[in-house]
């Protein structure tokens, strides 16, 4: 652990994410503008010493708009990750521990999804389910679970090649016990690794959903929806509809990055290159 | 840097306490200890020791092959006298330009594993002739040929267009050593460095090896550095020894003296764990292992396996005794 | 390989469109200039009241014919409407690819060769933020600032409207100027991956002994780097291009939408909103036909590249 805090990545990712956590459960308590409140005579308006970050189209405090929609992304994350390790993380133990027929079952569902441009996939499941900000959790988490499911197998194999868990088995040591109390511990830390990397993409995944029209549906302030906006007023130089709410996304699938990758650096010496 | 005017008359490289450290998770770990060694004209020196002592990271610090951001080497002086002018260089200050030039065109290497020695996904052909080019600007591509066949029969591989059109994973352990022997003279060059090589073949085939290399030696008026953890075979092409232990030469002798009458006690083991010559090439039983690079700060490293070993040997490190053509490094030998 | 991943995209495709609610036929209901005997007509042709899986069965024996069927919407053939969309896609990322091709090998190389001194951490830094930083928010800035404050390049479609009149040369050059700010920002993802691959698949074959031993045979560093490291380090880059395939494709859905560019993934986009099955279902087909296709292409190419599993 306190390695994990003297990595400069992992110190600095927790750092903006812990600051992005703090803002969206605070900030709209202390900020004096509300991210839904109208004011049609001050729309389209730059930044200014009023509105920090400018206003959009309807005259909405941009700067309220971008603190709630962090609400909303790291939401999404958190959520969508979650489902990808409750499909993932079973599907590669099994894979892995049981091989044979289940491991080819597995491990060809996982090609067909790696093959299958994700995009387009999760545009249309939403498109004919509607779109919500459920569905997009759903969404994002049913279509992310197979690089997860990759790694969690092949820890699963590597682990289980390791001479005292072959004694073990050898023992009459029970399977599902051995799978719990020895495996299971050591696919920890690629999990994390991918878990971090995986909140990240999940992010950008909403902000796009959004931003075509198939994610959190306006006027709910989510990323996305702002960029949207921008897109459209795009010939008035609208340039503050871009630049913060695109910030944002930055700054936050940066921090996850910064996370996961630090995590890599320590926990993983080998540095296991992704495939 | 020092300067040298002269040498010893028929010296031709001189390795002048050259220490070498690699490093390792953030720590430098010494491997070698200001070893001096020198190698005279057509000459064959054998340096033994066990696995781990230091031999292949002499090898390579010979011609400054270890990496930057792997290890260095320093403090010493490697002078080597050049074949055109008789001037004497010091590779261990020489820019990069003329390192290149002694590299494979003066001093080859032929490395511990044939199976790493050549690039996976290149064919021979290509990797001959770019290692002859860079020495060769501007070659008629009849001599190159000429040359290379010529070499890989001497080496025994026939017949040699098959072998050049082949890529390295086509060739047996034992063929691929012969053709890195051929690659290693390819350039005409004064030193050949070998790195035990024979130890990952098996005994038929590394008797055959030794045959070549022998008559490479002739043929070619070599100068010869062969390392091996196997005295046997040193036994069987060296003119001396180097005996290295854990980095440091403990001894240095003559080879018909040193196979009678060794004189360090480490060597006196080495000697007599000897399996029959033509078994499989492992030492057999010393009591004890060969310790870590940079375990032992302070006395003799070989004090904790050796039966003479006293208190003055943990506290003093033994310097070099010299007598004629022998050194030794031991409070308690001769 | 190919037949059973096709099969289960096909499957997913029909059948997660088929579960969810609103058929196509309620879309059209809403709309007041359709007739009721127009949506009987309709639901008869396409059989969508038959079972799922009777409706699946006379759908892929008329996919494995190329019969996509008809458009709900303009009731064009499906095969007709992709093939006059497909080849702006296969310009739009064969010309990314290049671009991430021709820029990944330097920086790659670049940073092996420089590793840990100052130039590599610059790139390293530039790497990371290339694949942390929302592409497509790139997209919209690069469309404001070229495209709206300095006005230098357009900003949607592929052709100006004076296209027709132009001269051969013109017409190149249009199409080119259009094809910049979707091509550039299709390419950051790719980019940012492809040069860290390199970099690392660099920085460990320049490790191995057979480096050294070309080292020692007084062979210059460069051409270590660019021949021997290179050959090498190119062989695993030919896998990573099947990987990288998919992503093009998908993104080709996100950087069509925004720049109007009138290829697959923007017909995708268009299709999906309006919930037009046989478009989406022929589009799906069609990605992944086109990702099986590069997978398989990396395949050969690896073989051809690789002499130890030539000869295998
Ligand atoms: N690149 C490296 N980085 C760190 N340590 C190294 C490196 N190469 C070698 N060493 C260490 O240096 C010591 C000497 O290694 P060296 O290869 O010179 O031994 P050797 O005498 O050739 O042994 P062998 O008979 O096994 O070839 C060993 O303890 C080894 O672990
Ligand atoms: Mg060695």
């Amino acid at each position: 652990m306190e390695k994990l805090l003297k990595n400069k990545m992992v110190l600095s990712g927790l750092l903006i994410v812990f600051f992005f956590i703090l803002v969206s459960v605070f900030a709209p308590y202390v900020y004096r503008h509300s991210p839904l409140e109208q004011n049609i005579s001050h729309r389209l308006r730059a930044p200014c010493s009023r509105y920090i970050m400018g206003t959009d189209d309807l005259g909405r405090d941009v700067m309220a708009r971008v603190i709630a929609g962090s609400r909303i992304s790291l939401s999404v994350g958190f959520v969508s990750v979650g489902i990808a390790l409750l499909i993932g993380v079973p599907l590669g133990l099994i894979a892995g521990f049981y091989g044979k027929g289940a491991d080819r079952v597995i491990m060809r569902i996982v090609d067909i999804m790696l093959c299958f441009p994700t995009i387009f996939l999760i545009l249309m499941v939403i498109a004919f389910l509607g779109p919500s900000i459920y569905n997009v959790m759903m969404v994002i988490g049913l279509t992310s679970w197979p690089g997860l499911t990759r790694y969690v197998r092949a820890e699963t194999l590597s682990v289980r090649r390791r001479e005292y868990i072959q004694s073990a088995e050898m023992m009459g040591i029970k399977k599902h016990r051995i799978l719990f109390v020895h495996i299971l511990p050591n696919t920890i830390a690629p999990v994390i690794i991918s878990a971090a990397l995986g909140v990240g993409s999940a992010i950008l995944a909403e902000s796009i959903l959004s931003f075509l029209g198939l994610g959190v549906q306006p006027p709910a302030p989510s990323w996305g929806n702002i960029l949207t906006l921008g897109k459209e007023y795009i010939s008035h130089n609208t340039w503050w509809l871009l630049v913060f709410p695109g910030t944002a996304i930055l700054m936050t699938v940066v921090a996850f990055n910064l996370i996961g990758e630090g995590l890599r650096d320590v926990l993983d010496p080998r540095r296991r290159k992704e495939k | 840097m020092s300067e040298k005017q002269s040498m010893p008359s028929g010296c031709i490289l001189e390795g002048e306490k050259l220490s070498a450290e690699y490093f390792s998770a953030g720590k430098n770990i010494p491997v070698l200890k200001e070893v001096d060694i020198s190698l005279k004209e057509r000459e064959c020196i054998g340096i033994a020791g066990e696995s781990g002592c230091g031999k292949s990271t002499l090898a390579l610090s010979l011609l400054r092959l270890i990496d930057e951001d792997e290890g260095r080497v320093f403090g010493g002086n490697i002078f080597f006298r050049e074949k055109k002018h008789e001037e004497i260089i010091n590779i261990a200050a020489v820019d990069k330009h003329r390192l290149l030039k002694v590299r494979g065109k003066e001093i080859s290497l032929v490395t511990q594993d044939p199976y790493t020695s050549f690039n996976p996904v290149i064919k021979l052909y290509r990797q001959f002739r770019e290692a002859y080019s860079v020495h060769n600007p501007g070659f008629e591509e009849k001599d190159f040929f000429l040359r290379v066949s010529s070499l890989l029969e001497s080496v025994n591989l026939y017949p040699p267009e098959k072998i050049l059109q082949s890529y390295p994973h086509q060739l047996s352990g034992g063929m691929l050593q012969r053709a890195s022997l051929a690659m290693a003279l390819l350039n005409e060059p004064r030193i050949l460095i070998a790195d035990e090589p024979t130890s990952s073949l098996d005994v038929t085939i590394q008797k055959k090896i030794m045959e070549t290399l022998k008559n490479l030696r002739s043929l070619y008026n070599l100068s010869i550095i062969f390392i091996s953890h196997d005295l046997n075979l040193i036994s069987e092409i060296a003119d001396r020894v180097y005996v290295l232990y854990a980095g440091k030469v403990v001894e240095t002798a003559p080879s018909a003296e040193f196979f009678k009458d060794p004189y360090h006690p480490y060597s006196a083991v080495l000697l007599k764990s000897l399996p029959k010559l033509g078994a499989r090439g492992r030492i057999a039983s010393i009591p004890g292992r060969a310790p870590q690079p940079g375990a032992i700060k302070k006395g003799c490293a070989f004090a904790p396996r050796c039966s003479y070993a006293d208190g003055e040997c943990f506290r003093n490190e033994p310097p070099l005794t010299r007598s004629g053509e022998r050194e030794w490094a031991c409070l308690k030998g001769k | 390989m190919m037949i059973p991943v096709l099969f289960g995209i096909t499957v997913i495709t029909f059948f997660i469109m088929h579960l969810t609610p609103g058929s196509p036929v309620d879309g059209l209901m809403m709309s007041p200039d359709v007739d009721a005997g127009a949506i009987i007509r309709l639901r008869d042709a396409y059989g969508l009241d038959r079972p799922l899986h009777i409706q699946y069965f006379s759908w892929i024996s008329r996919v494995a014919t190329l019969n996509f069927g008809s458009s709900f919407r303009d009731g064009r053939k499906v095969t007709m409407k992709i093939a006059e969309r497909l080849p702006a896609t296969i310009l739009l990322n064969v010309v990314s690819l290049f671009l991430i091709f021709s820029l990944a090998v330097p920086i790659g190389i670049i940073s092996a060769v420089k590793h840990n001194k100052a130039i590599d951490k610059i790139l390293a830094v530039c790497v990371f933020a290339g694949y942390s930083v929302p592409s497509f928010v790139v997209a919209l800035i690069l469309m404001m600032y070229f495209g709206v404050e300095l006005g230098w390049l357009p900003v949607s479609g592929m052709v100006s409207i004076n296209y027709e009149f132009l001269t051969f040369w013109g017409k190149v050059f249009d199409i080119a100027s259009h094809l910049i700010l979707p091509a550039v920002s299709t390419a950051i993802g790719g980019l940012a991956f492809l040069s860290r691959y390199l970099r690392s698949s660099m920085l460990e074959v320049i490790k191995q002994d057979y480096i050294k031993a070309a080292r020692a045979r007084g062979i210059p560093e460069k051409s270590l780097v660019l021949f021997h490291a290179l050959r090498n380090a190119f062989i695993p880059m030919i896998t990573v291009f099947g990987l990288l395939l998919p992503a093009l494709i998908g993104g080709s859905v996100v950087f069509e939408t925004i720049f109007s560019w009138p290829g697959m993934g923007r017909l995708a986009y268009e299709a999906i909103m309006a919930r037009d099955y046989p478009v989406v279902m022929g589009v799906g087909v069609i990605m992944a036909v086109l990702t099986l296709i590069g997978n398989f292409l990396a395949d050969v190419g690896y073989a051809a590249a690789d002499p130890r599993i030539r000869y295998e």
